[in-house]
């Protein structure tokens, strides 16, 4: 009997042990700081999200800032007539420099027709164009005084603003003044803007105002959903001025151009290398994604390179992005992306959530087989 | 308890204590933000069964999963003050149970303005109210220029629209369509001033004038002009009871008149005279053009969508069975009737002061021999 309570006093005591230690080792992770607080990149839905409207006072005040701005947005409107092509633009200088689609000019070195909202014609030239994001430009070549719209930065541009859209939907009609649309920013990517601005035909290459009226994207093209509605943001344009205003043509989507339209990110031509230069996929069972471990980041799982054509490729991920979850599993750690990843049958599509430039995204790739 | 127990003790509710205090951290947190990795989309909230059955082929239409959208449920609120009002003079028409069109109350004896085109000799009509109550109701008069119906209920105290006739709401004013519910169906802006939209009937045929009159020269496949019997050589002498003499005059004939009216052609075929029948069609069900193709992306648009001496073009997403009801501003000003979905980017609607012109003639029945002839020609537009 005695021998049995000193056994039991021992198991219990060792229990003991153990589960103070488990305590006190949560204790202690109680103290160090939660990861979201750490990170300053990331944002609360708050931040993130421009606020919704809540009353109709709110409303008044949309409202008001639409009427004051819509002489000065119609006028910097433009119809643009390129050979066959028709769509919209929009002045933004004096010396007539207009923004449009790339599709819309077509060729650097054409010549253009701009049709204003005041009834005059102007003639103009296309410039360069960055055919991968469907930006154009074109000069007006005539002499005279141009309205003009500001350009303002997508990059603050936040998800949930109040956005405008002008343009010709339908191509230039003699007399109808730019067709005025109103909606909000859905989601905002380096590569595009998504807005419930619907956009049809014509519309093309007009503009994308702020609620300041300012130029924040060129329209581009659209999907099946009313909310599927795509505008080229403005950084690009204002990051490549001067290619476009020389008329230089890239983006076309085969692997030297895409190297060098990397170039923009500061990366310097070894670290370029080391991204063009991906081992193929291993080989064995389970389902394959096809991204690359930067060993340099600890404690996230940080993506140093894409394999061409592999599904991490076609779904939009990208050097230097974060993993952060798998079908809402958290990842954190290369070691964790990689079991997530097998987990799974090839031909799976999994979702991912990823940070990029201290935004989150949601992308979908379907697996290949190893 | 020995000693050494107390001291387990009294760690292990430390413990206990901070473990609580993690749990309820987190908590916190998720109060604050549901999910740190902040998903872009989120389903809309639908609260009740009535918003489920009317917003359900919207919400399909627009994927209004985006909770950041213009049409979302915390927008919409917004407007609850702008549509109190106007929302209790609405009315869902319904055919057989389906809804067809919205209403609007005109005259608290349970008179209502809809879109003709989808109501008038369709079925059996319905109206439900805001209160959700259903009452049957009649075709009493039908003016198809503007595509507008006169339904009769029998009700009594019903709360009918106050028209604002002054103004047309500017371009860039904020616009709600109101619903049976709290929230107006959908919100948008005013994109041009009230213009007129041409009809625009097509027979599908091109004409070269010739010494004897308009010959057609080519026919399109599956057109109007098609199934009419129109042949390519054909020498159009009359349309209906006006002659023909150019090639200019069959075109602008034929435009002024609807898609779906029917045209008697009187042809020239070698030695004979023929009589055919045609039923127009639409431009846009001819030309495979990209931009006419773009417009049909992003939903249903209505049949009757041209014809109209003046409408206000606005970018709100309908679809054609929420035609029909009053437009208000963010007054709460009743400042017209939708009455068509037009475009990917436009519905129109009639202006208040093209409206209430009409009513009085409408209730009294003057139009009433228009609906026979409406009858007749949806029957054989639907064969």
């Amino acid at each position: 009997m005695q021998l049995v309570a000193v056994v039991h006093k021992r198991v219990a005591r060792r229990a003991l042990i153990r589960l103070t230690t488990c305590c006190v080792l949560l204790v202690l992770a109680c103290c160090l700081p939660h990861p979201a607080q750490a990170d300053p990149t990331t944002t609360s839905r708050a931040e993130r999200h421009s606020p919704t409207p809540a009353s109709r006072d709110e409303l008044l005040e949309i409202q008001r800032k639409i009427q004051t701005l819509r002489g000065k947005i119609m006028s910097a409107t433009v119809a643009v007539q390129v050979g066959r092509a028709n769509g919209s633009g929009v002045i933004i200088d004096d010396e007539g420099h207009v923004l449009t689609a790339a599709h819309v000019a077509g060729q650097p070195g054409r010549m253009a027709i701009i049709y204003l909202s005041d009834g005059r014609e102007a003639r103009g030239v296309t410039l360069g164009m960055n055919q991968e994001l469907d930006a154009g430009m074109i000069r007006i070549s005539d002499p005279g005084a141009w309205p003009h719209a500001p350009l303002g930065s997508s990059a603050t541009v936040r998800e949930g603003e109040f956005c405008l859209a002008t343009g010709h939907p339908g191509g230039y009609d003699v007399g109808r003044p730019p067709v005025l649309r109103w909606g909000r920013v859905l989601k905002n990517e380096p590569s595009a803007l998504l807005t419930d601005c619907t956009l049809v035909g014509g519309d093309s290459g007009g503009p994308l105002f702020n609620l300041d009226g300012k130029v924040i994207g060129i329209h581009s093209r659209i999907g099946k959903n009313l909310t599927i509605n795509v505008h080229v943001p403005i950084d690009p344009f204002r990051s490549s001025w001067d290619r476009l205003a020389q008329g230089e043509i890239w983006g076309l989507l085969d692997s030297e151009e895409k190297s060098e339209s990397a170039s923009a990110d500061g990366a310097s031509p070894r670290e370029r290398r080391a991204r063009q230069t991906v081992p193929p996929p291993p080989q064995g069972g389970g389902a394959w994604l096809g991204v690359v471990e930067d060993r340099t980041a600890q404690d996230v799982a940080r993506v140093q390179s894409v394999a061409p054509g592999s599904p991490a490729d076609l779904a939009g991920l990208q050097p230097g992005d974060i993993i952060l979850s798998v079908d809402e599993t958290a990842i954190g750690s290369f070691a964790e992306l990689q079991s997530a990843i097998r987990r799974n049958r090839p031909g799976a599509i999994v979702t991912i959530h990823a940070r990029r430039d201290q935004q989150v995204y949601e992308l979908r790739a379907r697996l290949k087989p190893r | 308890m020995s000693s050494p127990n107390r001291y387990y003790y009294a760690l292990g509710m430390i413990a206990l204590g901070a473990i609580c205090g993690w749990g309820f951290d987190l908590y916190q947190r998720n109060q604050v933000d549901s999910n740190p990795l902040q998903f872009v989309r989120r389903p809309v909230s639908v609260q009740t069964r009535d918003d489920a059955e009317l917003l359900g082929r919207l919400l399909d239409q627009i994927d209004n999963s985006w909770e950041v959208g213009k049409n979302h449920m915390l927008v919409r609120s917004a407007f609850r003050d702008v549509v109190a009002d106007a929302r209790k003079s609405t009315v869902r028409v319904l055919i057989n149970g389906h809804q067809v069109a919205m209403g609007t109350i005109v005259d608290p004896d349970g008179y209502v303005l809809t879109k003709a085109s989808e109501v008038v000799a369709k079925g059996d009509i319905t109206c439900q109210l805001y209160s959700r109550g259903r009452k049957s109701a009649r075709v009493v008069g039908v003016l198809p220029q503007h595509d507008l119906a006169m339904l009769k209920m029998q009700a009594r105290n019903l709360q009918p629209v106050h028209w604002y006739t002054q103004a047309v709401p500017e371009v860039g004013s904020l616009l709600a369509t109101p619903n049976l519910n709290y929230e107006p169906l959908a919100v948008g802006v005013v994109s041009l001033a009230p213009q007129e939209i041409a009809n625009n009937g097509v027979l599908g045929i091109r004409v070269r004038n010739q010494d004897r009159g308009p010959m057609i020269t080519d026919v399109v496949d599956e057109s109007a002009a098609d199934k009419a019997g129109i042949a390519e050589g054909d020498i159009v002498l009359r349309i209906d009871d006006r002659p023909i003499n150019t090639s200019d005059e069959l075109v602008s004939l034929i435009n002024q008149r609807l898609p779906g009216e029917e045209v008697e052609l009187f042809v020239r075929r070698q030695d004979e005279e023929l009589s055919l029948v045609a039923t127009l069609g639409r431009r846009a069900d001819l030309d495979q053009e990209n931009s006419n193709f773009q417009s049909f992306l992003g939903g249903e648009l209505s049949f009757r969508r041209t014809g109209f001496q003046s409408v206000l073009q606005h970018d709100t997403f309908l679809l054609p069975e929420h035609c029909g009801g009053p437009l208000v501003d963010l007054e709460g000003r009743v400042v017209g009737i939708n009455i068509a979905r037009a475009e990917r980017i436009a519905s129109y609607a009639l202006p208040a002061s093209a409206i209430v012109p009409w009513i009085d003639g409408l209730k009294t029945g003057e139009y009433e021999s228009l609906v026979v002839r409406q009858q007749r020609h949806s029957k054989t537009t639907r064969e």
